[in-house]
């Protein structure tokens, strides 16, 4: 089962370096869309050219629209449904379940991927996601192994993603017992902390805020041996070289154990 | 939409039940129901007792159940307890935040009211959202009054009544039951000390708001509801965390 890493850009000038660094797809938001800044969100005609760079390295860019959306939102991003018909996008990541009625309401053919921000997944939202063929499901950071373990057999057909917020420093925002602060709030290899977490096969605080560890190559191969064969590192407000750096150390991690 | 601008108590799993506070409030919210980040022990008996209990006192009020956020392996537990509770006449209603249950709760004599609850707390919301809910027995979506435009969407659905939240009075306490004091070893209690602590202390003077993964909200210095609104069917005001 091929492993796919998911990298983010904030910027189309990104793209390019993203993908040299081992992203086999890309993702960006959408300007007045997300809950970041719009100077981190690209515009549709940004989107057709990041899309085309993609393409021809024969990789993939997906949207994320994960907030909340308005009637008038929904609607503006039914105006560009062809483009997710006709494969100028391959997939667009969803945390509204009213956009992905609309989406569904007009067509079949668009890839949909569940967003974590959907909340905590349970059974009935796996299977209302089931009935609108939703195609990918992002495990939300705060679900223990067991669960996952669990909704991964249960749920067939559909595919499996987990997400890292990448190489932030816990000393920037939290306590970490090591402390050792890093130079530019950017790890240089896994963090001590890390390797501490799911001692017990349960996230802690530390994974509902940062993710899963998959920058942990043995937490990695945990989540692999699962089923979850797409990765997704987040963090694109932090910068370019965080995101590379992230990348690199995600796709080191997966030749390992592609072979 | 109703105007009787009835008023509401959210009583969480640590709140003190007594007839002075109940008889204040024209319905009641039990909320921490099987939370697996709250009380770990808040199981079944538990939520019937408190049920009955608020029955005796108010016979004629109304009680629903809420979802809770982090409803995770244990959704068939919380679906026959909505049921059984239902069946037995002790609620009246269940605050909903997955659309997929609503195909699975046996609605009769139940009332629907959709959470407020996502991941970062609905700050909009749309027609075709509604157009999924609006066929099983959804009366009212809820939402924090501050969030002006998700007030505008809601009042815009047909037949759909506006319960406005208060923001919670103090949030603090959660800090007792944090999430590392709950699944990390070591922890002192303190939370100058634990990681989750010192990342709300850090940030508490900023006043930030933060999602609940695993990061707490500070509201003591939040806006409050003012009772004169606007048009709103319910208040529901937050029981202050202390213990039982």
């Amino acid at each position: 089962m091929p492993i796919e890493i998911i990298s983010c850009i904030a910027n189309k000038t990104w793209a390019d370096d993203v993908f040299n660094a081992g992203a086999d797809a890309i993702y960006c938001g959408l300007v007045n869309t997300s809950w970041h800044k719009s100077d981190i969100e690209l515009s549709w005609a940004d989107l057709e050219q990041v899309a085309q760079t993609a393409h021809k390295l024969r990789k993939k860019l997906y949207l994320a629209i994960n907030r909340d959306l308005s009637t008038e939102d929904v609607d503006g991003i039914i105006n560009y449904i062809d483009l997710f018909e006709n494969g100028t996008f391959d997939g667009i990541i969803l945390s509204d379940w009213g956009c992905i009625e609309a989406i569904r309401r007009k067509s079949t053919k668009v890839h949909i991927h569940l967003s974590a921000n959907t909340g905590c997944v349970n059974e009935w939202d796996l299977k209302l996601a089931q009935e609108m063929k939703v195609q990918r499901i992002i495990v939300s950071p705060s679900l223990e192994f067991d669960w996952i373990r669990e909704i991964v057999k249960r749920y067939k057909g559909f595919e499996w993603e987990a997400i890292t917020y990448g190489m932030r420093c816990f000393n920037e925002v939290a306590h970490c017992p090591c402390q050792t602060k890093c130079d530019d709030g950017i790890v240089e290899s896994v963090c001590c902390h890390r390797l501490e977490l799911y001692k017990n096969d349960k996230p802690t605080g530390i994974e509902r805020a940062f993710g899963h560890a998959l920058l942990n190559g043995d937490v990695a191969k945990k989540f692999y041996e699962l089923g979850i064969n797409h990765w997704k590192l987040e963090g694109r407000a932090k910068g370019l070289p965080h995101i590379l750096k992230g990348t690199k150390i995600l796709r080191d991690i997966a030749n390992k154990i592609e072979g | 939409m109703l105007h009787d601008n009835k008023k509401g108590l959210h009583i969480h799993q640590s709140t003190s039940i007594n007839d002075e506070l109940l008889k204040q409030y024209d319905f009641y919210i039990l909320g921490g129901v099987l939370c697996p980040l709250c009380r770990a022990d808040k199981n079944e008996k538990h939520i019937t007792r408190a049920c009955e209990y608020i029955r005796g006192l108010q016979p004629h009020k109304k009680i629903y159940i809420q979802q809770p956020y982090y409803l995770l392996d244990n959704s068939e537990q919380f679906l026959n307890l909505i049921n059984q509770l239902r069946s037995s006449r002790l609620i009246d209603g269940a605050i909903i935040n997955s659309p997929g249950i609503l195909k699975y709760l046996k609605q009769d004599g139940l009332e629907i009211v959709f959470s407020r609850f996502t991941i970062r707390k609905r700050k909009r919301t749309n027609q075709y959202l509604h157009d999924m809910i609006k066929g099983h027995n959804v009366k009212a979506f809820e939402c924090f009054a501050k969030d002006k435009d998700l007030v505008k969407d809601i009042k815009s659905f047909e037949g759909i009544d506006l319960w406005l939240r208060e923001e919670p009075e103090t949030f603090y306490a959660f800090s007792a039951n944090c999430l590392t004091q709950r699944y990390l070893e070591g922890c002192t209690g303190n939370p100058e000390e634990c990681i989750s602590g010192t990342y709300m202390l850090k940030n508490a003077k900023q006043n930030i708001n933060f999602t609940l993964s695993g990061h707490f909200m500070f509201a003591k210095d939040m806006p409050k509801v003012q009772e004169d609104s606007g048009d709103f069917s319910s208040i529901i005001y937050n029981a202050s965390g202390f213990e039982l």
